[in-house]
């Protein structure tokens, strides 16, 4: 916030210098400036305030759930699912890591094997499990390894990518799900073999970004001629969002055009994606096998193309389809 | 005003598996990830009795905090304003839960225990 009370004072600092030049409009403007720029603030303020509360209770929930006893009995395992492939692709399953480094476990019913990890049922009861999502150390442990598991199933076989801590108590369970979804998982299968998920992201240029926030206060102009910088910086600024905007739209379609479906997630927060520039475009594609090598070669030009807006793209896979398999498969859902 | 020459040129980043990423490989961004296998792939109920109530919460939480505030809001996402432990007032709910279940005490104290057993049948 020692940013944000820096801009303050420099839209106070403005406002007084305009006041003393010039008329009412120049006064309107100035406002307008002030209003948008504590507007962001706000906006930025209310974004970490969210954060921060959403991250201290997940800590809260760390702390007060403890396992229940009664059910903390060790020895008992349980299998945890990553994803349900062809049973003729089982052979491709070998050696394949899954949690905690250990080789999976297919189980086999009909056509259908699903992909398993054997896991300590204590670590995925009700209160434990509850505990152990709210420790962001072992999420993202367990994130990585379920997604790792079928990174490396993908090379090797068509894989329906089950959503993180799907858990089941025996095997005879997990081949009765496979048995009552089997029309489902083989549709699927169909619909997703010799196809990959890529993701393309686009960042905004946070160098252009900043020339148009923070320049904007930081010279001594006076009156008219300050007002008249701001009003061209102003547009310049909205000439350039509509270009990423416009250049960001295009990428998604002409990526859309080549590949078999897409679909447009949120683009993500700076503090999620790790970059400076504004994510601006949050694409995933599902891309047939032959062609991969074109659907890659298509946004290296796209890059080339839109050198001019400073878009940079960022190029993610090839990752299981999660994007490409969103059911909701037995009771309770 | 020209972009400074990368040192990729203007080939762009890439990282996915070892034979299609030979440059600047390293591990997927966690929030790649996480907005994979917490929010996509298939929901199925598992037989533990995992409390899905919490686990789809969790989901939301984590789409909200990798997805931009502004954005989850222009998509009509806006129930952590209605959250009570999100909108700051846990403490003063918990606080009032406890002021309100020692006056229940109290007040169960002060009946007759006859009254009690009949009230429940």
């Amino acid at each position: 916030m020692r940013e944000s009370d820096r801009h303050f004072a420099q839209v106070r600092a403005a406002l007084e210098r305009v006041a003393t030049v010039d008329a009412s409009e120049l006064v309107a403007e100035a406002r307008a400036d002030a209003r948008a720029q504590v507007r962001s603030i706000l906006s930025d303020a209310f974004a970490d305030v969210i954060l921060e509360q959403v991250l201290g209770e997940l800590g809260d929930g760390a702390r007060t759930e403890a396992p229940r006893p009664s059910e903390a009995r060790s020895g008992e395992s349980a299998l945890y699912l990553h994803g349900v492939i062809h049973s003729s692709d089982v052979p491709a399953t070998t050696a394949v890591p899954g949690l905690d480094g250990q080789s999976v476990e297919p189980v086999i019913e009909g056509h259908l094997a699903a992909v398993t990890s054997r896991v300590a049922r204590e670590d995925f009861d009700e209160a434990q499990l509850r505990a152990n999502l709210s420790d962001m150390a072992w999420v993202e442990t367990i994130a990585r390894a379920h997604e790792g598991a079928l990174d490396e199933l993908c090379t090797r076989a068509t894989v329906i990518p089950m959503r993180m801590c799907t858990v089941f108590r025996t095997e005879r369970q997990v081949r009765e799900m496979l048995a009552r979804e089997a029309s489902q998982f083989g549709e699927a299968l169909e619909r997703l073999a010799a196809k990959r998920e890529w993701g393309v992201q686009a960042f905004a240029d946070p160098a252009r970004a900043r020339l148009s926030d923070a320049e904007s206060f930081g010279s001594p102009d006076e009156g008219a001629a300050y007002m008249q910088r701001r009003r061209e910086e102003r547009d310049l600024r909205q000439q350039h969002d509509q270009l990423v905007e416009q250049a960001a739209n295009e990428v998604h379609e002409r990526l859309s055009a080549i590949t078999v479906e897409s679909i447009l997630n949120p683009p993500q927060r700076p503090e999620a994606s790790g970059r400076s520039g504004q994510m601006v475009l949050n694409g995933v594609y599902l891309v047939a096998d032959d062609a991969q090598e074109s659907f890659q070669h298509e946004v290296r030009a796209l890059q080339d193309e839109l050198v001019a807006t400073g878009l940079e793209l960022v190029i993610t896979g090839p990752w299981p389809p999660y994007n490409f398999v969103t059911e909701s498969i037995g009771a309770g859902w | 005003m020209a972009r400074d020459p990368s040192p990729f040129g203007a080939v762009p980043s890439t990282y996915g598996r070892a034979d299609l990423r030979p440059r600047d490989g390293g591990p997927a961004n966690l929030a790649d990830i996480l907005e994979r296998v917490l929010d996509k792939g298939i929901v199925i109920a598992g037989d533990i009795q995992i409390n899905l109530l919490d686990i789809e919460l969790l989901t939301i939480k984590l789409r909200l905090l990798v997805a931009s505030v502004d954005r989850a809001k222009e998509m009509g996402i806006d129930w952590w304003e209605g959250d009570p432990r999100l909108s700051g007032r846990a403490a003063e709910l918990e606080g009032e839960n406890h002021s309100l279940r020692e006056r229940l005490e109290r007040l169960e104290r002060l009946l007759p225990e006859s009254s009690g057993d009949d009230a429940r049948e």
